[in-house]
């Protein structure tokens, strides 16, 4: 597919937007990066931001192996800032890309000096689980979050390593933390209700896939994430119509009856609908596997 | 969401005559082994429909490797051999990923939940024109 064509204001931008998000698209980042780079005003236009995007750039270049690249920025970056500890996470990030184990040193030397380097220690999280060190990730993981109890990332990573681990109660122990939170969050909502249907907590899930489509404030801002919650809807109301009784390790009671079956017929008109709208569809006037969601549906 | 991807996949596959005959899945880093529990489950779930279905596990610290340059960086599961349609198929795909198969507009079911527009069973756009299979 043919990409838009790119201009210094738009690269300016979509950059700028990505740094705004948190949005990692490293490939678009780096893209969009060199474009800056390469214009005769481009580190000019920036302006203030200068030195954030060379901070973006760098972490983009060093995700998709552009290690000169990521050098070219950081030694801008060590120009400017000889001191700073943003710099020394770079530093860090660029070891990572040539041998975790050097990069593990570094960051634990780093943090001799200064243990409440909260990036660095992330950053050595990182590494062991990179390096499938996984009983200490999970050990060091655990004391950062007793030292730093409001890190709402870190409880966001450590459910995740649960999950990976299959410790599922574990998993939605640490996003019940994430949820206390950030409570109106729906994306942690959404996450604890695939961790608790992956648990085969089937009420639980439900609970938390209603949750999410309660917490989203606007049906145009939050389609995705309520798409995904109809479908958990869906999913989970055709468990229950078939085993009423389905074990609950947290011991939720089961939506059943009645309201059971209106929720089922609810979630089912909203993906029909979702998957009718004009909004989706291709210039074509097709929503591509339409047939088979309606079929799934059982329409 | 991988549950009702793979019933909309089978759907899929069963209304073209076709069926899912394999899994792939390549782990996030070197040091991951195995299929971990959820690949598990996925290859538990696909069998329940089709018996035979092959798990493949693509072993990142191979792929760079010029000693596997015919059937590279895959090992199968369940272990009994498996032979392959076109021995090439796997260096092909490598060779596809290399010319920037990722910078194409390559989907999936969670991609699609993005952006509907999104033709995840089909990915017209990723088809490898050069294919004789």
């Amino acid at each position: 597919m043919a990409q838009p064509t790119l201009t210094l204001s738009s690269a300016l931008s979509d950059l700028s937007t990505a740094r705004v998000r948190a949005h990692r698209d490293s490939n678009e980042i780096v893209r969009k990066g060199l474009f800056v780079l390469e214009q005769k005003n481009g580190l000019k236009a920036l302006g203030g931001d200068i030195w954030d995007f060379l901070e973006q750039l760098t972490i983009a270049a060093l995700d998709i192996g552009q290690v000169e690249l990521a050098d070219d920025c950081i030694a801008r970056l060590e120009v400017q800032f000889p001191k700073s500890p943003r710099v020394d996470v770079l530093r860090g990030m660029r070891i990572e890309a040539k041998d975790l184990g050097l990069a593990l040193e570094y960051y634990e030397h780093t943090l001799e000096n200064d243990e409440t380097n909260v990036a660095i220690w992330k950053r050595l999280i990182a590494v062991l689980r990179q390096q499938n060190k996984t009983e200490r990730c999970v050990k060091e993981l655990v004391t950062f979050l007793d030292t730093f109890y409001s890190d709402l990332e870190g409880w966001l990573e450590l459910a995740d390593l649960y999950a990976s681990l299959n410790l599922y109660t574990r998993s939605l122990q640490a996003l019940s933390h994430a949820l206390l939170l950030a409570p109106q969050n729906p994306f942690h909502a959404l996450r604890f209700a695939e961790t608790a249907y992956t648990a085969n907590d089937i009420p639980l899930a439900l609970r938390y896939y209603l949750r999410t489509i309660e917490l989203i404030d606007s049906e145009e801002d939050g389609k995705e994430t309520g798409r995904r919650a109809w479908f958990g809807v869906k999913l989970c109301t055709s468990h229950l119509s078939r085993t009423p009784n389905l074990p609950s390790e947290s011991n939720t009671l089961p939506v059943q009856g009645k309201n059971l079956a209106a929720l089922e017929v609810l979630a089912t008109e909203r993906l029909s609908a979702a998957y009718s709208s004009t909004a989706n569809t291709k210039p074509d006037g097709k929503v591509p596997g339409r047939k088979e969601v309606l079929k799934w549906l059982g329409q | 969401m991988m549950e009702i991807g793979i019933e909309l996949a089978s759907t899929y596959a069963a209304d073209a005559g076709l069926s899912i005959v394999a899994y792939y899945q390549a782990n996030p880093t070197i040091h991951t082994h195995g299929f971990g529990p959820v690949g598990d489950r996925i290859l538990t779930k696909l069998r329940q429909t089709a018996p035979d279905t092959v798990g493949f596990l693509v072993q990142l610290d191979e792929l760079s490797s010029k000693s596997s340059a015919e059937v590279p960086a895959l090992i199968t599961n369940p272990a009994a051999h498996v032979t392959l349609n076109n021995k090439r198929s796997p260096i092909r795909a490598l060779e596809l990923i290399a010319s920037g198969l990722q910078s194409a507009s390559f989907a999936d079911f969670d991609d699609h939940l993005e952006n509907m527009q999104l033709d995840w069973l089909n990915n017209p756009e990723c088809a490898d024109q050069d294919w004789s299979g």
